[in-house]
């Protein structure tokens, strides 16, 4: 099992405040990652540094064993994104954004995109801006998915969904953890779903790691009943 | 298939998978034989990590519960009930060598032992209907 | 991937795009409209190239990034595997395509309609610097400028109006600068390499200023953005000038400011002009153009000045070119001397701004005017009128008063006959806003004598070369007719030679000896109806010839003029005439004996200069400043400078 992603020494202020400081974290390849902490800590922070979207203070990270740099966006190919606020274009049709990004991924698969597309009913000619937010999500994974990503980043996106949605979306999630074997990183504090399906749990506290990985292990060593059981131990 | 996870529980969610498949076998609710879920079907239908249900069925199979048939799927293994140690009782055994010896010595083949044990079967399954009603 | 990153773009920007076209197309057919009335065709066609479309410049910029912030899309490119320059390339190149394309279309509209190709694309606005660039090309570069700024801050804020109202400062800013409300800035001028270098200059700086932002800086963070591309595009703009700077040290005039020429006056059988590369004076016989003088000299029109064998100048000089030198020298350009310098601390011009000179007409005496300088326009000091001998000796000065407004706005026509006196004109404009007249100021007594009051429109020319007499007209109130008269310099008597229902005299010129004069005038603005000639001598007092052209000329942007030539035996004009512009030559009773058409290429350009030369006639064409000549003899063309 290699590691996917690694993160060494990671500092991150705005302004005057220090969001992330010496973080270190690494992701092994393959399994279910969950980033958890509370409201603020740093989790999307983190995730936008992963990406590229915003730069770092200090710090360095390897993807795949590459050593990456702000300026690298090559990586991406291979990272599915799907944030919490899907920003996409209103004005677009869904086939219009899905056309725009196969010209983007090398390993795009247009089938799959059809798939998802049927899978969750969407329609290739509905403007994004009509769409619900249930639906931009279902896109979004859509698009994350059709680009054949080795990790899957998935910052929150089900929050303020309602259950069948998310459930819906769980199952999918669960279909291409089956098929292919995708590394994911999932950063939520709807604990109860990520419960179902973590592997590696990963604690955002105070701007650090407070905790880093196994989760049954962890589950069983802490004494908790539950993932959120664990979380409440590890930050208290 | 439906079986019911207790994410609280202690017991981690492969073990109580393992367990459940299990207790259906010695059940006879699974038969020898008869096809599994997929992992992918399994994960889906319970919503939980695939690894999980992966290493539930590594294990059961390791333990003779199960076998994997290439291209075709998990299935209850032929002799799983062996495995789990649900065992058929010595005298009967010993029952069933003497009857072949006896019917050696009257002569009878291999496959006319065979087809006179399957035609006894039969008709003690009948007169089981027919007789318990 | 850029292709359809463009793509979208351009589908982004297509309501932008369909509102400038609509404007523009709205402003074309106002035009069309209104093309009958003169002033308003320009200004609609000013409107247009000036404003609205750069005004749609600056949009297309404006939206460039600020969208995507606002949307939150910026977020969806950055997580995307795309280079993060090609983002910015694609949406810079996506709108600066459809700006020029726009831009080129509308431009492409007009061409299309000669009357308009004619106030865009030749005449030159002059927005007060050294060469004025035509509407066109002046419009193309202020778009070009403020697409760059406006597409530049659209990175740093997703607020469309804080973009629009700091890209307008650039604009507003410039227009303070350019029309000299800070005078002081005007020496920046002639190293900006024409002004058009810079805002070219200006421009590539705040794309590569914000070029590098976008691969740098957290845009999340709006602040520590801004404060990284305000430092970039310090940098950028600061390298740009000193480069322009640079540059124009280094190649002098060869990169240096535009072409100019300034000052064309026919003197001694030659045609002398300053210009960008110092004094130059064209030799007929020998058919070159010779450097006469330092090449550094700079002289403003009005600054130079020729009598007998002397030439005297004004150079404005120092690293503020606010520091003018008066220097003399003979018209073979010998013995240059300085006579005084505002520089000097014992100079009675010490720090005194000149206000243009004049040699007598015999080359031996020199009178200027000065202003206290730091005065702006001179508001509150007196106009001082210095005279000396052509050596510098013997000055003498006196304050301006009566008749005269002595606040400013003066110009020194020239000396009197006699050398005793001096001829001045003072404008009617700011700061002085007085009736315009012209005055004679008696050296001797001091006193200053109204020769005309109310005088609005006057012309240099209209002054007799050994200044004797000037001839102007005026319609008279009691009988509503034009009147032609001669006012003679010496004896201020005004003689009256001609009476008639409209034809006056538009354009003059005297012959080289002062004793007749030929004039033009015509009917008819945008289409030349009548053309009247005339030549009239004084010495005899009668018309030499008088009539009426028989060959209108149609094209309004050719205007007829006069040049002597061959010593006075024949009149060259033109370009004037049908399809096919050309330059006439009249026989004594004004008949055409000759005819030259003229080259294709001046034909939209605007003739501002026709001197007659011996044989040779100098025109003047277009907005490049450029000197041709023709030879009569043979019927060639030249480019002389």
């Amino acid at each position: 099992m290699g590691e996917i992603l690694r993160i060494e020494r990671l500092d991150k202020s705005f302004g005057r405040s220090m969001v992330l400081r010496n973080l270190d974290l690494t992701l092994e390849q393959g399994k279910v990652h969950g980033l958890l902490g509370r409201n603020g800590a740093g989790k999307t922070t983190l995730i936008r540094i992963i990406m590229g979207i915003i730069p770092r203070d200090e710090g360095s990270l390897w993807f795949n064993g590459h050593a990456i740099t702000y300026r690298d966006t090559a990586y991406k190919n291979d990272i599915g994104y799907v944030p919490e606020d899907p920003f996409f274009y209103d004005e677009m049709t869904i086939g219009d954004l899905l056309k725009l990004n196969s010209s983007f991924y090398s390993r795009w698969d247009a089938r799959k995109a059809e798939e998802c597309l049927d899978r969750f009913a969407l329609g290739r000619k509905s403007r994004i801006g009509n769409c619900s937010r249930g639906m931009k999500l279902k896109l979004g994974l859509a698009v994350a998915l059709a680009s054949n990503p080795e990790l899957l980043i998935l910052d929150d996106p089900t929050s303020g969904l309602d259950i069948p949605t998310r459930r819906d979306f769980l199952r999918d999630l669960i279909g291409r953890l089956a098929e292919e074997g995708t590394t994911i990183l999932f950063s939520t504090h709807l604990v109860h779903e990520l419960e179902r399906i973590v592997e590696s749990v990963h604690i955002l506290h105070g701007g650090r790691l407070a905790f880093s990985g196994d989760y049954g292990e962890a589950k069983r060593a802490r004494g908790a009943a539950d993932l959120e059981d664990l979380f409440l131990r590890v930050v208290a | 298939m439906f079986i019911r996870i207790d994410l609280s529980s202690f017991i981690p969610i492969y073990e109580q998978i393992k367990r459940e498949i299990k207790r259906r076998i010695r059940l006879r609710i699974l038969e020898p034989g008869q096809s599994l879920p997929s992992i992918r079907e399994l994960a889906e239908d319970l919503l939980i990590n695939p690894n999980t249900v992966a290493r539930a069925y590594r294990e059961l199979e390791r333990e003779g519960a199960i076998t994997t048939r290439k291209g075709k799927g998990c299935f209850v293994a032929d002799d799983a009930l062996a495995s789990l140690g649900c065992v058929p009782d010595e005298s009967t055994a010993a029952s069933f060598d003497q009857a072949i010896a006896e019917a050696k010595k009257s002569g009878l083949g291999d496959n006319e032992i065979r087809a006179l044990f399957e035609a006894r079967l039969r008709n003690a399954g009948t007169a089981a209907e027919n007789g318990n009603g | 991937m850029m292709f359809r990153l463009v793509i979208k773009e351009w589908k982004e920007s297509r309501f932008t795009a369909l509102a400038a076209l609509v404007v523009g197309l709205g402003l074309v057919l106002a035009w069309k409209v209104f093309s009958a009335r003169p002033g308003i065709g320009d200004i609609l066609a000013g409107t247009l190239f000036l404003v609205a479309l750069p005004l749609m410049a600056m949009l297309f910029g404006a939206r460039g990034f600020s969208s995507e912030l606002q949307a939150g899309t910026w977020g969806f490119l950055s997580s995307r595997p795309i280079p993060r320059g090609r983002i910015w390339t694609a949406k810079y190149l996506s709108s600066l395509i459809l700006v020029l394309a726009i831009y080129g279309l509308f431009a492409s509209l007009t061409l299309l309609f000669p009357q308009a190709r004619n106030i865009l694309a030749t005449v030159p606005f002059d927005y007060g610097v050294y060469g004025g660039k035509s509407i066109l090309a002046l419009g193309a570069l202020f778009s070009v400028l403020l697409f760059h700024v406006a597409f530049a801050l659209s990175f740093l804020t997703p607020k469309l109006m804080s973009i629009i109202f700091v890209s307008l400062m650039i604009p507003v800013g410039l227009a303070l600068l350019l029309f000299g409300y800070y005078q002081s800035l005007q020496f920046l001028y002639p190293y900006l390499v024409g002004l058009n270098g810079i805002f070219i200059f200006v421009s590539a700086s705040f794309a590569a200023a914000s070029l590098l932002t976008y691969l740098k800086a957290d845009l999340s963070q709006p602040k520590k953005a801004r404060a990284l591309f305000s430092k970039y595009a310090a940098g950028f703009v600061a390298g740009s000038l000193v480069l322009s700077a640079g540059l124009t040290w280094i190649g002098g005039s060869f990169i240096g400011p535009s072409k100019f020429v300034w000052n064309l006056t026919e003197h001694a059988s030659k045609v002398f002009f300053t210009s960008n590369r110092g004094v130059m004076a064209y030799d007929p016989a020998a058919d070159e153009v010779q450097a006469l003088g330092k090449r550094s000299w700079r002289v403003m029109p009005f600054s130079l000045s020729l009598g007998g064998d002397k030439v005297v100048l004004l150079n404005y000089s120092g690293w503020r070119g606010m520091t003018q030198e008066l220097w003399v020298m003979d018209t073979d350009g010998t013995r240059m001397k300085l006579l005084s310098s505002a520089r000097e601390k014992n100079s009675p011009f010490f720090d005194h701004f000149f206000s243009g000179c004049r040699v007598s007409a015999d080359g031996r005496k020199i009178a200027l005017l000065t202003l206290p300088k730091g005065s702006g326009f001179a508001r509150n000091y007196p106009c001082v009128l210095w005279w000396m001998n052509a050596d510098g000796t013997g000055a003498k000065s006196l304050a301006l008063r009566e008749p005269l407004n002595p606040k400013g706005a003066i110009q020194i026509v020239g000396w009197t006959k006699s050398n005793q006196g001096l001829i001045l004109y003072q404008f009617g404009n700011a700061p002085v806003r007085s009736i315009p007249k012209l005055v004679v100021f008696d050296l001797a007594s001091g006193t200053g004598r109204l020769i005309v009051d109310d005088l609005p429109v006057f012309s240099l020319s209209a002054v007799s070369p050994l200044r004797d007499f000037f001839v102007r007209d005026f319609r008279d109130d009691r009988d509503q007719k034009k009147v032609i008269s001669i006012l003679d310099l010496d004896t201020f008597v005004e003689t009256e030679i001609r009476r008639t229902e409209g034809l006056g005299v538009r354009r003059i010129r005297w012959t080289p000896d002062g004793e007749a004069f030929a004039f033009l005038d015509w009917r008819g603005e945008s289409r030349l109806e009548k053309l009247f000639a005339g030549v009239y001598s004084v010495r005899k007092g009668e018309f030499l010839s008088l009539r009426e052209m028989d060959e209108a000329p149609i094209s309004p942007q050719v205007f007829p003029d006069i040049a002597w030539i061959e010593g006075g035996a024949a009149l060259a004009f033109g370009p004037a005439g049908r399809a096919e512009p050309s330059i006439e030559v009249l026989s004594p009773e004004l008949k055409v004996t000759r005819r030259f058409p003229v080259p294709r290429s001046f034909h939209a350009d605007r003739m501002y200069a026709f001197l007659g030369a011996g044989s040779k006639i100098v025109v003047g064409v277009g907005p490049d400043k450029d000197l041709w000549r023709l030879d009569l003899a043979t019927g060639g063309w030249r480019k002389i400078f």
